[in-house]
């Protein structure tokens, strides 16, 4: 049988584009982006929560109940009642879900990329408690926003407040860990060119920026340090809480902030290590717009250089094993939970759980580990087995004959790039002895643990 | 036969399930020598409080609230006294197994914790000098061979102290490592990968490391660790150790040491976690903690003075701890610069008197004969040797040691589930597809 025609250009990057924005492409989302070009298929998911997700919140709301707790009600089912643990879950289970099965693929991704990049892990029943809190009321409704309106509602987020404890931060003692933090990891950036005497005097800045219970911002006067300070070679006068705001807008408005975002949106959506020119675009859109995220983003999808780049980026455990559930279009149950919580847990992935202030890495060199990978073989080969009955893909190569037929009907679902010559030959070599009605799940699993499928 | 044909042999034949002692042993018997296991204590460890600096005056007026006081201290050298949760270090103290070394760091002062780990895990200072590689792999780099488990790291990931040493395996929990593949589909994935230049070292290390585990897993876990990370790491350490893996180094990981806000509450139980993790270590290990050197490094040393939350903020000079049959025990080390305003580093921390890489220089040297170390320390040349070691076989007889005092666990942490409780949640079931038939793109 002669090898199929090499697919068109424009559809390699469409397909590329739906596995950067997505958690991995199926048959619908080939003809999803087939039908909206490369461009309507960005601007239809920038529109993010505008999009109509089929009943998906609701159902959520409904069913994990601290999800729509206001912040009173979820301290009293905490920390009155002893639910330790609710909060952690249920924002777990929904992000999880959430990541599989939105439609609001991108704006997903968004929320993961600002959760590592203002990490606050829900390591403690207090943490958990404000996490699951900011994140329902802080991330979500700005992951599409502007960069100064995260940055600001970072910034007043009792889960930020409390993790980097600037909520215990006063005049007589600043406490620098915040100042410190959102230099090095929210705007400038290590090398952005502050120094120790800028951490402290903003430190000084943001003493009295606090908590008041259960769970809001507020601003304790009296504990601000009412001198002046000089950040970053600019005098600072007295004026109370406006003096952390203006330095946030300014910070959020920086060029080193700038560089340092659009650095870590071109790692996260193209390539580990980004080229210059490419960060020099991703930036100047994101000055030029205010630090307009769909703007940016949208600049950065664009770049002829961008499209152009092969699938350079190996996915993290989280995109692997959505990727897996996908493909193979399986519908949620409690083993589609089970199975992918196995493995963030074995792969070192869990939603919210890295400890420390730099969120997630987002590197090969960090991911491609032998555990990682133990994780990859061991999922990919028993996921397809276990979901004979609910994934559709599956069902209908089970339908199927021919061994080249089911071979097809796989690879149009889990690989539309195309399978490699070598890959195709191997997976015919090794099902050809397969008793036929244990081919379908051999064969996806194999293509699920090669290594064309750590790659996007 | 090669190494990895004898693992394809083993993998077709099913000789995997029974892998024979005599398989891992050939590295064991080409080298006895020495293990070592590195363990980072990540955040910035308070120095100041694990080992209080009790005849200096200047300690208890930087730390009106949380200075040790001379009353609570358990006694160690009449100028440094012990944390009163340091039961177990100073049992290994008194033993003559653990030494100290005070005012111990980086030269350059880095308050980043990513840029001081990223300087101390290279074996290097200051940052600019990068090399993208790790002392520790360097140094198993100059003598790779033997057992695929020679170099671990027990975490999820192999950390930038390993990295430049290509066959380094990070083994997560070692009774979780176990590849769960037919035959027929790990040759598929060992052919298949072979295909892809990037990724087929790893695939390779998984097949035989999961191969080499199999009689590390059969040896049984020692007693008296505490619960938790740390202890499942070292108690896996010691497995390694005692199974005869071949093992000659392993990493480990353990965090929380970033105690910003209401200090004392936090770092009691860090203290007392590794005190016991150690000695517990030290006994499970037998015989073979004569030749097991424990290295413990921290980005940095907090602030010497206190801030308003009943925390420390970053700080430069920190402290060190060496352990092991071989190491000379029972002193503080180093140099005390003292916490007088003036001899404070930029004006706020304990200035670094012992270069990280000194303590790392004759460690190496004395107890793994390592006489070259310009490669490994990147040029850099150490000091006179400090006394911190003895070398290989001149250690005298183990005692026997009481282990770790029980104590209750005080902890309110949340940690992840090995399962996710899904009550309730069957109401979601075929959601997805009612989600997936909703979806209708609009421009």
């Amino acid at each position: 049988m002669a090898e199929p025609a090499p697919i068109s250009t424009p559809l390699r990057e469409l397909l590329r584009l739906v596995e950067r924005t997505t958690y991995g492409g199926n048959r619908q989302w080939t003809g999803i982006v087939e039908s909206l070009g490369y461009e309507g298929f960005i601007d239809w998911q920038l529109q993010g929560e505008a999009i109509d997700d089929g009943g998906l919140e609701d159902a959520l709301a409904s069913t994990l109940p601290t999800l729509s707790m206001d912040a009173e009600t979820l301290a009293d089912h905490t920390f009155e009642q002893g639910n330790f643990g609710d909060a952690q879950r249920d924002l777990i289970v929904a992000t999880i879900i959430r990541q599989i099965f939105s439609p609001r693929q991108l704006f997903e991704r968004l929320v993961e990329f600002w959760s590592d990049h203002f990490n606050v892990p829900l390591n403690s029943a207090r943490s958990g408690y404000f996490k699951a809190l900011e994140d329902r009321e802080m991330v979500r409704p700005r992951a599409l926003s502007t960069f100064e309106n995260l940055l600001m509602g970072s910034a007043k987020s009792p889960a930020m407040l409390f993790y980097l404890d600037n909520f215990s931060s006063t005049a007589e003692g600043p406490n620098e860990n915040y100042a410190r933090e959102m230099f090095e990891l929210h705007t400038l950036g290590v090398d952005g060119g502050y120094r120790e005497t800028d951490i402290k005097e903003t430190a000084r800045v943001f003493t009295g920026w606090s908590i008041r219970q259960p769970a809001s911002f507020n601003f304790y006067a009296l504990a601000h340090d009412n001198g002046t300070k000089t950040v970053l070679g600019e005098v600072i006068e007295p004026a109370g809480v406006s003096e952390g705001e203006t330095l946030l807008a300014r910070l959020a408005r920086h060029e080193a902030t700038a560089r340092f975002l659009s650095t870590k949106l071109v790692r996260r959506f193209v390539a580990d290590d980004p080229e210059r020119e490419v960060v020099d675009s991703v930036a100047q859109s994101f000055l030029d717009s205010g630090g307009d995220i769909p703007t940016t983003l949208k600049t950065l999808l664009m770049l002829p250089q961008v499209r152009e780049t092969l699938a350079l980026k190996l996915k993290r455990p989280n995109e692997f094993s959505a990727a897996m559930f996908r493909g193979l279009e399986i519908a949620l149950n409690d083993a589609v939970l089970t199975s992918h919580y196995q493995a963030l847990l074995a792969g070192g992935h869990v939603p919210f759980s890295w400890p420390a202030p730099n969120g997630y890495p987002d590197a090969r060199a960090y991911w491609q580990s032998t555990n990682g990978f133990l994780m990859r073989f061991n999922r990919s080969s028993e996921l397809p087995h276990r979901s004979l009955q609910s994934s559709a893909l599956l069902q209908e190569v089970a339908g199927l004959r021919g061994l080249d037929e089911q071979i097809e009907r796989l690879e149009r679902g889990l690989r539309p790039q195309g399978l490699g010559a070598a890959e195709r030959r191997l997976l015919k070599r090794y099902s050809r002895r397969l008793p036929a009605e244990q081919r379908p799940a051999a064969l996806a699993s194999w293509i699920l643990g090669g290594p064309e499928a750590q790659w996007r | 036969m090669k190494r990895r044909e004898l693992m394809k042999w083993m993998a077709l034949s099913g000789a995997a399930a029974t892998a024979p002692g005599w398989v891992w042993a050939m590295g064991e018997g080409q080298n006895p020598g020495e293990r070592l296991i590195v363990l980072f204590l990540r955040g910035g460890a308070d120095g100041l409080t694990l080992a209080p600096p009790l005849g200096d005056p200047a300690y208890f007026d930087l730390r009106p609230t949380l200075s040790v006081s001379e009353s609570d201290a358990l006694a160690l050298d009449g100028y440094f006294g012990l944390h009163p949760a340091a039961g177990s270090i100073k049992t290994l103290f008194d033993a003559g197994e653990l030494a100290m070394i005070q005012a111990a760091g980086t030269t350059t002062a880095e308050r980043s914790h990513f840029e001081a780990q990223a300087i101390m895990e290279q074996g290097i200072d200051p940052l600019d000098l990068s090399t993208g590689d790790g002392w520790l792999g360097r140094y198993l780099a100059e003598r790779n061979g033997g057992s695929p488990l020679s170099a671990v790291a027990l975490d999820v990931a192999v950390p930038l102290s390993m990295a430049g040493l290509g066959s380094a395996l990070a083994l997560g929990e070692i009774d979780q490592f176990s590849l769960q593949l037919d035959t027929r589909t790990r040759l598929l994935l060992t052919e298949i990968y072979a295909q892809d230049p990037l990724l087929e070292q790893t695939a390779n290390a998984v097949f035989d490391a999961s191969q080499a585990l199999a009689p590390v897993q059969a040896y049984a876990g020692g007693e008296g660790y505490p619960a938790g990370p740390l202890g499942t790491a070292l108690s896996d350490a010691a497995r390694l150790i005692k199974s005869g893996s071949g093992l000659k180094a392993a990493a480990i990981n353990t965090g929380g040491w970033d105690t910003h806000e209401s200090q004392s509450e936090e770092i009691s139980g860090l203290i007392r976690g590794l005190g016991d993790a150690l000695l517990a270590f030290r006994n499970d290990l037998g015989e073979a903690w004569a030749s097991t050197t424990v290295l413990i490094k921290t980005e940095f040393g907090r602030r010497a003075y206190e801030n308003a939350s009943l925390g420390t903020d970053h700080g430069h000079g920190g402290v060190m701890l060496v352990a092991g049959g071989g190491v000379n025990g029972g002193q503080v080390y180093g140099n005390w610069p003292g916490l007088n305003a003036s001899a404070l580093s930029d004006g706020q921390d304990l200035a670094v008197t012992t270069d990280y890489r000194q303590v790392i220089a004759e460690m190496l040297s004395v107890r793994f004969g390592q006489s070259d170390l310009s490669n490994i320390l990147g040029g850099w040349q150490p000091g006179p040797w400090q006394g911190l070691f003895s070398p290989p076989g001149q250690a005298g007889s183990l005692s026997t040691l009481a282990g770790p005092m029980p104590s209750a666990a005080t902890e309110q942490a949340f940690k992840l589930p090995h399962q996710l409780d899904l009550g309730g949640l069957e109401r979601l079931s075929s959601l997805g597809r009612r989600v997936a038939r909703g979806i209708r793109p609009v421009r």
